[in-house]
């Protein structure tokens, strides 16, 4: 899909300052092409004013964002102190044994990846999980695997 | 978005933040500009806002930091500067002391700091460990080791062992970040110097912090070779061996390198370093603060520009033509050989980098040696050195970072004084407006207004800013002295102090030095010859000499033979055609260089020459300041300082050079300058303009194996538009035809670049032979030159 203008310079005039619009602007990208695309940040940097570099760290840093084209359904899974005490790692092996799709792979047919993520701010749900954008916990390991066949759906 | 204001506090007063809030006074008095607080028990008094480790320092007192540097912005990151403070308001009353970081805190009044308490070496040693949780370890093959922040607050606050056993995060070691960066991912500490370096200093954003948590790195962004002109910066502010020199790895360990003080001669800035030694050999140079000058930094070029000392190009003896072949002579039959060739008729190109002392030497030699005033150091784009000299207003580099409005007219700081383009660029986001003026944008890492004009329309474009001028407090111009007296009126016009970026590091020393065919020494009127005559003992002809232009033009006539003097007219003459011709016409050559340049190639005589690092002496920098250079290395064993030369000359002459300098009284003359150049006339193809480039062109720099990497193509710079109508990509080889020669280059599109040019960079090889005019045609095509 186009970059469109009109909707980034909506974005920007929301912002005091044009280095506020980049999280907004990347996702703008992320929407209408289903990952940030290097044309994107370009594109970002750009409109800011900004340095490539600049652009490329701030990406890099939330997990949030995809730079390569998803699987049907992405599962991340937090490790930070809470979740790795509730099993994260535990149902990582799971999977893995399950699937043969360790952490930060994409199956064979591009049906589902799975992540691991720094705290999603969910502790309370701990192990807690975000699939497909959408928040839950607490996961179990076969939890996780119906999630990866597209068969979660009922909590939030 | 709410636009309210904040919550008013009372005025003058800071709204507290937490604890008891202090009764407003009515008209708070200004603070004091001192405080006084105790470090370990024992008061002492420091300036308002000076952070608690900079005050730790001062008394002398140890205290660990890795993120803080006294050139960058404090951010905190790293936490080992741990101190334990008492004192409201960072504690409250009743409370005891609680540790924080030195490097955020400033002291206050009242302030009790310790710098060795017991929670303070414990929160460090916490902090220590945790930074060596994943670090390699690997200080036996670390460039670092011996100079190691991470060794050094290790033993002395570290814990003695480590209590994790889990296995290390595995990063890119050996990581080339070209061209002349290695990056070591395992052994940062992520305290983030280059990082903040990179954004508050050079605002280039070289190097990021890229992924988080655990896993965050520093890299480029998108992982691409680093490119800009100051990465070594980056190895002297990273405390431990994580970003280190290509050329230094693996060559040198502190404790065996020899430290000698010595100043930069890449250029006419004159950045102060200290050059290390192993053995006789130079391993690195590092950067000597000097405010004035360098203001505390230094680019590659500079940093790296050392190669040449030892390059095997390097001519290390004397060469003689013998049947249209150079070969191997003594230096007593060179010398006799050139000085009987430039017995008659001889006139001499260079000396623009040349020590003074030597410069000096030189103008004595031309004048009682070879009877003359045929005598210009100005080889190049360059027509004055000193603003002086033309009836301007020199400036001092350090008058950037007060200037309100900088005029850069037709130069780049960048390319031509680097160190300088830092000052401005961190002006530039205060409070110095920039005008960048002219066919190529020259100042792209900060705020600028932009006037693209052809160079015949600068003076108008320049007598048209008369009013910002006027307004203006402290202005300041730029120029490189490219173009003519049409020009320099115009500048002259605005009044304002004029810095003057050089081609020749030393121009400077020589313009003063009289090597100019309208002045003697000291910008002495040539009617003072006769004071002159009586300082030297023999006699100095008065009559004015030629500038470069005509004693190219009048060689084969009544100029004779030439005397080059590091100078290669070949590679910088704007007039390239007229430069080639006049070397072939010339009845005898001499040649005195560190290479075999193409004009050497073409000498009867070749004098090999010492060359930086090589010889001591004085250089004159850019804003006139006069500094001492040292010899350091020994250079060729077969060749010569530039000044034994020139004396050896004087004696095979029949003449003696003279140590003492003349004592006159005149005033100095006013350098004449060419008219300037016309426009060029509309024509078929883009106009070729040429502009410096910092490691395009020739000198050291040329054959200097450590710029190997940086060493490319000719490249030719375009409009994206223009480069689209002759359907070219970045990166397509091109020819460039005109008249009858044609140069072969690679594309690089440049929204910088005005419309209707082609950009080339300065002093290569086959440029200057090109016309004013140029096609640009895909290299493959069939192509008729014509
Ligand atoms: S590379 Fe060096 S300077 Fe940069 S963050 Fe790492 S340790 Fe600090
Ligand atoms: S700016 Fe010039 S003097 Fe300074 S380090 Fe670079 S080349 Fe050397
Ligand atoms: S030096 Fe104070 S936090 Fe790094």
């Amino acid at each position: 899909m186009p970059w469109d203008a009109q909707a980034a310079d909506a974005v920007v005039a929301k912002y005091p300052s044009p280095r506020s619009a980049i999280l907004p602007l990347l996702w703008l990208g992320q929407n209408s092409d289903g990952h940030v695309t290097p044309e994107t940040v370009e594109r970002v940097a750009d409109r800011l004013g900004l340095n490539i570099s600049d652009v490329e760290s701030v990406l890099s840093f939330y997990t949030m964002f995809r730079t390569s084209p998803p699987a049907r359904h992405r599962l991340q899974i937090c490790r930070s102190l809470a979740c790795a005490m509730k099993g994260a790692e535990e149902i990582l092996e799971h999977i893995a044994a399950a699937t043969g799709v360790a952490a930060g792979e994409q199956s064979a047919d591009g049906g589902f990846s799975v992540e691991v993520v720094e705290c999603i701010a969910a502790c309370d749900h701990a192990p807690a999980y975000l699939c497909d954008e959408r928040m839950g916990g607490p996961l179990s390991p076969q939890k996780a695997l119906r999630l990866l066949r597209g068969e979660g759906g009922d909590e939030q | 978005m709410s636009s309210n204001p904040p919550a008013q506090s009372p005025a003058g007063a800071r709204p507290a933040v937490d604890g008891p809030r202090p009764a407003a006074p009515a008209v708070s008095p200004p603070p004091p500009a001192t405080v006084t607080c105790t470090i370990d028990g024992k008061p002492y008094t420091f300036p308002r806002g000076t952070l608690i480790v900079n005050a730790v320092r001062q008394v002398g007192h140890p205290i660990p930091y890795y993120c803080y540097h006294q050139k960058l912005a404090p951010v905190g990151a790293c936490r080992v500067c741990m101190v334990s403070v008492l004192g409201a308001p960072l504690t409250r009353p009743g409370m005891g002391p609680i540790v924080t970081t030195g490097c955020t805190t400033p002291v206050f009044e009242g302030l009790e700091i310790e710098t060795m308490s017991e929670a303070a070496k414990l929160a460090r040693k916490q902090v220590l460990q945790f930074l060596l949780i994943n670090h390699p370890l690997d200080c036996p093959v670390c460039d670092k080791g011996g100079e190691c922040d991470l060794q050094d607050f290790t033993l002395g606050y570290g814990p003695g062992v480590s209590e994790f056993a889990e296995r290390k995060i595995l990063r890119r070691k050996a990581d080339d970040l070209g061209p002349f960066l290695v990056l070591d991912q395992e052994r940062c500490i992520l305290c983030q110097r280059c990082v903040r370096y990179e954004n508050e200093v050079t605002g280039e954003q070289n190097l990021v912090l890229k992924e988080r948590g655990d896993r965050t790195v520093i890299d480029t962004g998108r992982g691409e070779p680093y490119s800009g002109y100051f990465s070594g910066n980056n190895t002297e502010l990273c405390p431990v061996g994580a970003l280190t020199s290509r050329t230094y790895r693996f060559k040198a360990r502190p404790w065996d390198v020899r430290p000698v003080a010595t100043v930069c001669q890449g250029c006419a800035v004159g950045c102060n370093a200290t050059v290390n030694l192993r053995g006789d050999r130079i391993v690195r140079l590092l950067l000597r603060d000097n405010p004035q000058t360098d203001g505390g930094w230094l680019c590659d070029r500079g940093r790296y520009g050392f190669g040449h000392t030892t390059a095997p190009a390097r001519l290390d003896r004397p060469l003689i033509k013998r049947n249209g072949e150079l070969v191997a002579a003594s230096w007593e039959d060179a010398v006799s050989a050139a000085a009987a060739g430039l017995r008659q008729g001889a006139a001499v190109l260079g000396g623009g980098r040349l020590t003074d002392e030597e410069a000096l030497l030189l103008s004595q030699l031309v004048r009682v040696g070879l009877k003359t005033n045929d005598v210009d150091w100005r080889v190049g784009y360059q027509t004055f050195a000193a603003p002086e000299a033309v009836g301007m207003q020199g400036a001092q580099i350090g008058d950037i970072d007060g200037a309100d409005l900088v005029l850069l007219c037709d130069t780049s700081l960048l390319e031509e004084a680097p160190v300088v383009e830092i000052r401005l660029r961190r002006s530039a986001g205060r409070n110095t407006s920039v005008i960048d003026l002219g066919p190529v944008r020259n100042f792209r890492h900060g705020p600028s207004r932009r006037i693209a004009c052809a160079p015949e329309d600068l003076p108008a474009r320049i007598a048209a800013l008369t009013p910002d001028f006027q307004a203006a407090k402290s202005p300041l111009i730029v120029w490189d002295g490219r173009g003519g007296e049409a020009l320099a009126e115009a500048i002259r016009g605005l009044g304002a102090r004029v810095l003057v970026p050089a081609e020749f590091n030393n121009a400077r020393g020589a313009e003063i030095a009289g090597l100019v065919p309208d002045a003697l020494p000291g910008y002495h009127r040539l009617d003072e010859a006769a004071v002159f005559s009586k300082a030297w003992g023999a006699a100095v002809p008065s009559a004015t000499g030629r500038h470069t232009q005509a004693i190219l033009a009048a060689t084969g006539g009544d100029v004779q033979a030439l005397y080059l003097v590091g100078a290669n007219p070949l590679r910088t003459f704007p007039d390239g055609a007229l430069a080639a011709a006049a070397l072939d016409r010339v009845g005898f050559l001499v040649v005195q260089d560190l290479f075999l340049t193409e004009a050497a190639h073409r000498a009867d005589v070749v004098l090999p020459a010492l060359g930086p690092l090589e010889k001591e002496g004085h250089v004159t920098n850019m804003s006139g300041v006069r500094q001492a250079v040292r010899r350091i290395v020994s250079g060729p064993s077969g060749a010569k300082a530039d000044g034994e030369i020139f004396r050896l000359l004087a004696a095979a002459l029949g003449a003696t050079l003279a140590d003492v300098p003349a004592e006159v009284a005149s005033e100095p003359v006013r350098l004449r300058l060419p008219a300037g150049s016309a426009s060029t006339p509309p024509g078929e193809g883009l106009r070729l303009i040429v502009r410096p480039a910092l490691f395009a062109g020739g000198g050291t720099a040329a054959h200097d194996p450590n710029f190997d990497p940086v060493r490319g193509g000719t490249v030719v710079r375009l409009h994206p538009e223009d480069a689209a109508e002759l359907q070219l990509a970045e990166g397509d080889a091109v020819h460039l035809q005109s008249g009858g020669t044609a140069l072969r280059a690679v594309v690089s599109k440049d929204g910088g670049v005005a419309r209707g040019y082609a950009v080339l960079a300065a002093h290569v090889a086959g440029v200057q032979g090109l016309g004013p005019r140029v096609r640009v045609a895909p290299a493959r095509a069939e192509v008729t030159v014509g």
